[in-house]
């Protein structure tokens, strides 16, 4: 919460030529809060976020998803800050219907996930508030996780959490996934040897135990499922306090 | 080399270089090309064409200036596909195969002291993309430059190799574009045509341009002067289980059947695409020669 901290330093008054001025406490960016987990399989990709959308300690709704499916292939998970979440939807979602209509085919998830790095970088000096997951099926249909950063630093890893609840879930997957290292050399797939039922099994319980310790997290637990037969939609209830 | 400009220093300049620039200004030169250019230079005719999509292309500022616009270019290509016998461009030839595709073209050395490696009329759009021309070959450099940067404008948006389909659309665009802006600008339709040969996603393919900003998928394709000749021969001979070396063989035999001087390493080049582009040596191409 660096951010809020150095905004709040601001607001606390600047004195210029002896004179004490109240700055603007205006600030663009807010953080709704949420937690998304995605998780690569060898034939399947989980991605996961709760739909749970505050502010400070309210809840503004307890029913506002934070997933959106961008192509046949790709689906996007966002925490962070909702105005941006909804533009960067909306802007990728345009860009995907131009892409189909000029090149005539289905963006990939790989070609996704460079359009999704490029679209934040371009922002990079007043960045789009969000933290990205996106998961999808690659070219030879195995499952793919791209993490990212604000400014659309990315990389394809097998699994990733992003949001308020990213500290409670990492060292959970570490432990229960039985995925190859990312260090090893000759590199390995890095997609869990779990299969699909086990890693939904897996997201939930790791969703239910980040709604425990973290009030940005809970209400219910949206999982999307997208694997060789198309891609699957399932709700799970989480504590509403 | 040495460039004396009519008024200032002596310029050192690489003549290739200087070859280059004067093609470029050459091209760009509305008043030149008005005065001398002629659709008979284009490739198969195909700048009537280019005339007869009036009504989709803006040309000019005003109205009556685009009217007469469309008149000046419909009157000089009909007329140059009607009444003058015409001079083509020289002969291409492309053949696709499930390894890959196979360009070949014919270079027009018109004089012992011309520099064979001077002539380029094959030339790499990207890794995956090859291109062969026949025209106006200045022209071609605006549309593959364009070519260049669109698939590299879409590796760096998508992190994947544009289809070849795709870039060759995006080239079609550009011939559409003439007329457009200002009058300097593009003034006339482009006068070349060309062979894109490309391997993608979906196998290797074959695409013929023209200027009029029309483009059709080939298994096998001739442009230029020798293009009827050719193009039968193709017919003849083609089949779609060719390997990549009959296809090389028969693409340089029909170039041979259509060409005046005898073929030789030097007045001949053979590129293929199979997945990537390579643009063969001289003792590549003596090795296809051999097998003539």
């Amino acid at each position: 919460m660096a951010c809020t901290l150095s905004m709040e330093a601001q607001a606390e008054g600047v004195e210029t030529r002896g004179v004490v001025k109240n700055r603007s406490s205006f600030n663009p960016y807010d953080n709704n809060g949420g937690t998304c987990v995605a998780i690569a399989g060898e034939d399947y990709c989980v991605i996961a976020a709760d739909t749970r959308l505050s502010t400070g300690f309210s809840i503004l709704t307890r029913d506002a998803s934070k997933i959106v499916q961008l192509s046949e292939k790709s689906v996007l998970g966002t925490s962070g800050f909702q105005a941006d979440m909804k533009t960067l939807q909306k802007m990728l979602n345009a860009k995907n219907q131009v892409y189909r209509h000029q090149h005539n085919k289905e963006m990939s998830c790989p070609a996704m996930a460079q359009l999704l790095s490029n679209t934040l970088y371009y922002k990079r000096f007043f960045p789009y508030y969000t933290f990205n997951l996106l998961g999808g099926l690659d070219n030879e249909g195995k499952g793919c996780v791209y993490t990212y950063d604000a400014v659309g630093s990315y990389e394809r890893v097998g699994y990733s959490v992003q949001g308020t609840g990213q500290q409670l879930v990492v060292p959970v997957l570490d432990n229960q996934l039985k995925s190859a290292s990312p260090l090893l050399y000759p590199p390995q797939s890095t997609a869990t040897p779990l299969t699909e039922s086990e890693a939904v099994d897996i997201v939930k319980d790791t969703m239910a135990s980040a709604g425990e310790r973290d009030i940005y997290t809970g209400d219910a637990v949206e999982v999307v499922i997208i694997n060789r037969q198309g891609i699957r939609r399932e709700t799970f209830p989480l504590k509403k306090d | 080399m040495m460039v004396g400009l009519s008024k200032g220093p002596l310029l050192h300049i690489h003549p290739r270089v200087f070859t280059e620039l004067l093609l470029h200004v050459r091209a760009r030169l509305s008043s030149i090309t008005r005065a001398n250019y002629r659709p008979s230079h284009v490739a198969s005719g195909r700048g009537r064409v280019a005339c007869e999509l009036a009504g989709t292309i803006v040309c000019g500022r005003s109205r009556s200036e685009r009217e007469a616009r469309w008149k000046f270019w419909r009157e000089r290509s009909l007329s140059a596909s009607h009444h003058v016998p015409y001079k083509l461009g020289s002969t291409a030839v492309g053949v696709k195969t499930n390894e890959g595709v196979v360009l070949a073209v014919e270079k027009r050395i018109t004089s012992p002291l011309l520099e064979p490696s001077s002539v380029e009329k094959i030339m790499e759009i990207d890794e995956h993309i090859a291109c062969a021309m026949s025209g106006l070959t200045a022209d071609a450099r605006t549309l593959i430059d364009h070519g260049r940067v669109e698939t590299q404008n879409h590796r760096f948006t998508y992190n994947e190799p544009m289809t070849v389909e795709s870039c060759t659309q995006s080239l079609c665009d550009l011939a559409l574009r003439f007329g457009e802006g200002d009058d300097d600008a593009m003034s006339r339709p482009f006068g070349v045509a060309l062979l894109i040969a490309g391997y993608d996603e979906n196998g290797p393919c074959l695409f013929h341009t023209d200027p009029s900003g029309t483009f059709v998928k080939y298994e096998a394709k001739a442009i230029g002067s020798g293009s009827e000749g050719a193009q039968s021969s193709l017919q003849e001979h083609f089949n779609k289980d060719m390997t990549l070396k009959e296809a090389e063989t028969l693409a340089l035999s029909t170039l041979k059947q259509v060409m005046e001087e005898k073929v030789s390493a030097t007045n001949v080049d053979i590129a293929s695409v199979a997945p990537k582009f390579h643009l063969y040596s001289a003792q590549e191409v003596e090795a296809v020669i051999a097998r003539l």
